[in-house]
């Protein structure tokens, strides 16, 4: 079974610039595919229309076999919380909230904090390192601290797919291999499908395929 | 740099209409309410002045008695001064025509003066000649329906008499405030007429050209002795302003805590401007804009938030205060029988005021973040979480300041109590104490919430992140719901007391008096008091008595009638007072008198009375709220003794148990049919009472609304920053799943959680607020003693109406955060 289908997927932003041209990908569940290129490519687009945050000009969007484009936005948004978790470049943790709120938050938007659910947070925190920050302001750790934090709170609701967009782009070469092996193994752990994008061949090489996105053309990597 | 301000400008405001508009209406409404409070102190001042002058001309003098009426003799004097030219002897009678009133001013009229003996002005009949001649305006001719020529009835006290309508003279051309009720007779007519004790109300003296008016005054000052006084124009403009400065100051008052809340208003918007545009003024400054050009580019747009909302909240303090010049002018009439205001009158001073209030608050509201813009490290304006983290560190450091505040204004309060104004200084502290503390408990309660969800719980917690907008508006809107309590409550708290004072001290069954508050017949009373099943008559007989330097009002009554329980609600025991009073010739003393004079039981007395000088003992003191002036209370035949023949204003009957008080009404109404009498029941007196004081207390009202409304755009204001400035939060929230719906409720919690906030705060300062206003101010300005009585439901309302206008004014900023797509999702500022 496929997890993520694009066909012929192409955006145009206001202005006529094409960001991505007939985009074609099947990704199947449980793997985990590396999109490398260089700034401007269309890496970014390309995780924004897979979790449905983007609607592409031309094409279809399939994730777990429903059509993006058959959905509104309530029907994209439910579908994203429920089987997509999200990884940025800049973490995107709020600094009004802890360590364990800020992976507290989906449980919190989905409505389904439990108990269960705080031991949930609990283990994810401890297995990347950080249980005894749980109280902590989000805002006191470290980069490579920040990105694991942001790694639990995607990991919390059991997503069937994790979308990583350069999870390693701003943080310095060592801790941003320790922080992919992370994401790998846990999506491994997890039974998730791993899509991410970067710009380092080193860790674009970690995936089980690679595709490169040039101009916003995808292409498989030699 | 002058066009680059004009782009920005145009730019910023294409781009946040709504924002703009909100933070200049901050300052409209803030310039509205002084203005409005400002334009009825003027006008009520005015209109007396203008009551005065209209028939009187321009007369450089004007002989006031300083008790009772001024004899005819005075007139002598007033014409024997070297340089008077001509003075003019003047008798005042309130009278009714219908439910009209008109205030009539006799005087002599075979002299020269303006109006109706002015050549061309038309008339019928000879004003000496002509029983009951009387000159009218054209506005109340025609309210009327008169014409010259034709005859009326008019009423004064019990007296009915037929007037000839004999000008018509517009007042108002030579004085537009004059008030249409005023009228003219001939002095002598008046008293033949009216039937009017002797004696004179006042003289009106024209000087010589060039006299010294000051040393002329002097002069005759002195011949007169203490039996009279002498003002100038001025002079009795200042008198009337006197006699309104507490009413006047309390008002003031009120509307600077409007104009506060508009200040914490704009101060935040411009802050939220300056966030949004650190970047912008930061490149600025890189690219090697000076200091003072940034500053600069600030303070044009800040001058220009202050000139519109000056442009705006100009046109609203004048419609409000002619929407609601009958309300005060009521409260005027009632309460310091003064002219009626008819018409608004927009002085000049006042226009300059309002500019000055509004650009004044628009740069009051902006010194803090001047003060950051000057900050010499370029780099800082480039980072935009410094306010934030400067507010986060001061949070602590406001509370201490706020606790020693609190103290501090404890300990300034018991001290300095005697000192009149130190009420007000309490209230700013207690405001400022509010405000200070705001910050940190905002802080602390956000960090306390445990949200499981994303519902109100989380929304409060979301208020620590954006620290300096939402504890602005929470404070505005503290300071905001602090006055609406606090004078709630205090007006609550003042009623409660005056309906147990009425229930102590109206205990007759049937009150008799006139519309004009003016004397009864002889023949009127005795009938009143033949009224069948009646077990006992009060009556009640006012004048004047002078206490060293003050005027106050002499009451002459039965003080203790046989089988009527005691009326009197003294301030200590009644251990034989009545009694001293009724038999000993000693006097009661209201509690303001006593607290401004500082008398007290058991202290002799020297009163100056019509017929003399008295010494008098304080049988003791008693609530009385009928007048901050001060009474003194004596008994009928201590009065006489005091004041002489005067006859009674109203009577009380006590009826026989069993006998029906409106078919009493009834019958006496009937009875004196002919009499124009008011026969209100005991229950009819009461509500009238209560209604006049509601009437006065209504403009509060107002002020209240216009203060709240302030606060509220304050949380609109604040809301629609944050739906800009949280952009990339929301996105990610949307990102991570969150629905519009959900991100609109979050919002929409938010208002609600602000809201709570200011109220809670708001609720502890009105609470103190409420202690000031009955303690200090109201003991301080007018002398009355207040019990503390919440009005429950009344708060209750008022809470309720603060958190649903705190979720109304959160709806479109929430509607523009729920429509944030995820994608904003790009940057790195969260």
């Amino acid at each position: 079974m496929s997890a993520l289908v694009f066909d012929k997927v192409s955006k145009r932003f206001e202005g006529g610039r094409l960001v991505l041209d007939a985009v074609t990908l099947e990704v199947p569940a449980g793997a985990r595919y590396a999109i490398v290129g260089r700034s401007g490519s269309g890496k970014s687009t390309l995780l924004h229309i897979a979790a449905g945050i983007e609607v592409p000009t031309t094409g279809t969007v399939r994730l777990f076999s429903k059509a993006l484009h058959e959905l509104d936005d309530r029907g994209r948004t439910l579908l994203r919380r429920d089987n997509v978790g999200l990884v940025f470049q800049f973490f995107h943790l709020l600094s009004h909230l802890t360590v364990e709120e800020n992976v507290a938050l989906p449980a919190m938007i989905a409505g389904t904090m439990s108990a269960a659910m705080r031991e949930r947070i609990l283990r994810l925190l401890a297995r990347v390192g950080l249980a005894d920050r749980a109280r902590d302001s989000a805002q006191k750790l470290s980069g490579g601290e920040m990105q694991r934090l942001a790694i639990c709170r995607a990991l919390l609701l059991s997503p069937k797919l994790i979308l990583a967009d350069e999870p390693t782009g701003n943080l310095d070469d060592a801790t941003g291999r320790d922080v992919m092996q992370l994401l790998l193994g846990a999506s491994r752990d997890e039974g998730a499908t791993l899509v991410y994008v970067t710009h380092s061949q080193e860790l674009a090489a970690l995936a089980d395929a690679r595709f490169v996105l040039h101009s916003g053309v995808l292409e498989t990597a030699a | 740099m002058f066009r680059y301000f004009v782009r920005a400008l145009a730019a910023m405001v294409g781009k946040s209409p709504v924002l703009y508009g909100l933070t200049v209406l901050g300052v409209a409404l803030g310039v509205a309410s002084v203005v409005t409070i400002q334009l009825i102190n003027d006008n009520a001042i005015a209109a007396f002045a203008a009551s005065v002058r209209a028939v009187t001309g321009d007369d450089e003098l004007t002989i006031v008695p300083s008790l009772g009426p001024l004899h005819d003799s005075t007139m002598r004097v007033a014409l024997g001064d070297r340089e008077t030219v001509t003075a003019r002897p003047i008798v005042r009678v309130d009278a009714m025509v219908g439910q009209e009133r008109l205030s009539i001013v006799a005087t002599d009229l075979t002299q020269p003066m303006r109006g109706p003996l002015e050549p061309g002005a038309e008339r019928a009949g000879d004003p000496l000649a002509t029983p009951g001649w009387i000159a009218l305006s054209p506005q109340l001719a025609g309210t009327l329906g008169l014409s010259v020529g034709k005859t009326f009835t008019a009423v004064a006290g019990s007296r009915r008499v037929t007037l000839t309508v004999g000008a018509l003279v517009d007042f108002k051309k030579s004085l537009p405030l004059a008030p249409s009720a005023l009228a003219v007779m001939d002095i002598a007519q008046a008293q033949s007429v009216f039937a009017l004790p002797p004696g004179l109300d006042e003289i009106a003296i024209d000087l010589a050209d060039g006299a010294d008016v000051l040393a002329a005054a002097a002069r005759i000052g002195q011949t007169l002795g203490e039996r009279a006084r002498v003002l100038t124009p001025d002079e009795r403009a200042e008198e009337a302003a006197g006699l309104l400065a507490a009413f006047r100051l309390n008002l003031t008052a009120l509307s600077m805590i409007s104009l506060a809340v508009g200040v914490f208003l704009i101060h935040g918007a411009l802050q939220a401007t300056l966030l949004r545009r650190r970047t912008e003024l930061g490149v600025l400054r890189a690219v090697g804009a000076t200091r003072r050009q940034v500053v600069g580019l600030v303070v044009g747009e800040v001058v220009l938030i202050g000139l519109l909302g000056t442009a705006l909240g100009l046109p609203i303090g004048i419609a409000a205060a002619r929407a609601n010049i009958d309300v005060v002018s009521g409260t005027l009439t009632n309460l310091y029988l003064l002219q009626a205001v008819e018409e608004l009158r927009v002085p000049a001073w006042v226009v300059v005021l309002g500019v000055a209030v509004g650009l004044g608050s628009a740069l009051l509201g902006a010194t803090l973040s001047l003060l950051e813009l000057r900050r010499e490290d370029t780099r800082a304006l480039l980072v935009a979480a410094t306010l934030q983290e400067s507010l986060l560190a001061l949070a602590p450091r406001l509370l201490a300041a706020a606790l020693a505040l609190a103290a501090t204004t404890i300990v300034f309060g018991v001290v300095a109590r005697p000192w009149a104004p130190a009420g007000f200084v309490v209230a700013v502290a207690i405001l400022a104490t509010v405000v200070l503390a705001t910050p940190w408990l905002v802080l602390r309660v956000s960090r306390l919430a445990r949200p499981r969800g994303f519902g109100v719980a989380y929304s409060m917690r979301a208020l620590g992140q954006k620290l300096t907008s939402n504890a602005f508006a929470v404070a505005s809107l503290a300071i905001a719901v602090s006055m609406m309590f606090g004078i709630t409550a205090m007006v609550g708290s003042f009623r409660a007391t005056l309906e147990t004072w009425i229930g102590t001290t109206v205990r007759a069954d049937i009150y008799v008096s006139t519309e004009t508050r003016g004397r009864l017949d002889d023949d009127v009373v005795r009938a009143i008091a033949a009224t069948p099943g009646t077990r006992a008559v009060d009556v009640l007989r006012r004048g004047e008595a002078r206490l060293g330097a003050r005027t106050v009002r002499l009451s002459g009554v039965h003080v203790m009638l046989p089988g009527v329980p005691s009326r009197w609600p003294l301030m200590h025991a009644d251990d034989g007072v009545l009694e001293a009073v009724a038999g000993g010739g000693a006097v009661l003393v209201s509690e303001p008198l006593a607290r401004k004079a500082k008398l007290s039981r058991g202290q002799r007395i020297r009163l100056r009375t019509s017929t003399g000088e008295h010494e008098l003992a304080i049988a003791g003191v008693f609530y009385d709220y009928t007048t901050e002036q001060g009474t003194m209370v004596v008994d009928t035949t201590t009065f006489e003794r005091l004041a002489g023949e005067v006859a009674p204003t109203s009577v009380a009957l006590y009826l026989n148990d069993g006998v029906d008080t409106d078919a009493t009404v009834l019958h006496l109404q009937a009875r004196l049919g002919d009499a124009p009498v008011v026969v209100r029941s005991n229950q009819r007196l009461r509500a009238t009472i209560l209604d006049i004081f509601d009437q006065t207390f209504a403009i509060t009202v107002i002020l209240q609304a216009m203060s709240f409304l302030i606060a509220v755009a304050g949380i609109a204001l604040t809301l629609l920053i944050a739906a800009r400035e949280r952009a990339a939060e929301l996105a990610l929230y949307r990102a991570l799943g969150a629905t519009r719906r959900q991100v609109f409720r979050m919002f929409v919690g938010q208002g609600l959680s602000l809201g709570a906030f200011g109220l809670v705060l708001g609720a502890v300062g009105g609470s103190a607020l409420v202690m000031v206003l009955i303690l200090l101010i109201n003991r301080a300005y007018f002398g009355w003693t207040i019990r503390l009585a919440l009005p429950g439901w009344a708060l209750a309302e008022q809470a309720a109406t603060i958190l649903g206008a705190a979720v109304l004014a959160a709806l479109y900023p929430a509607m523009r955060a729920s429509r944030t797509p995820a994608q904003e999702l790009v940057r790195d500022d969260l």
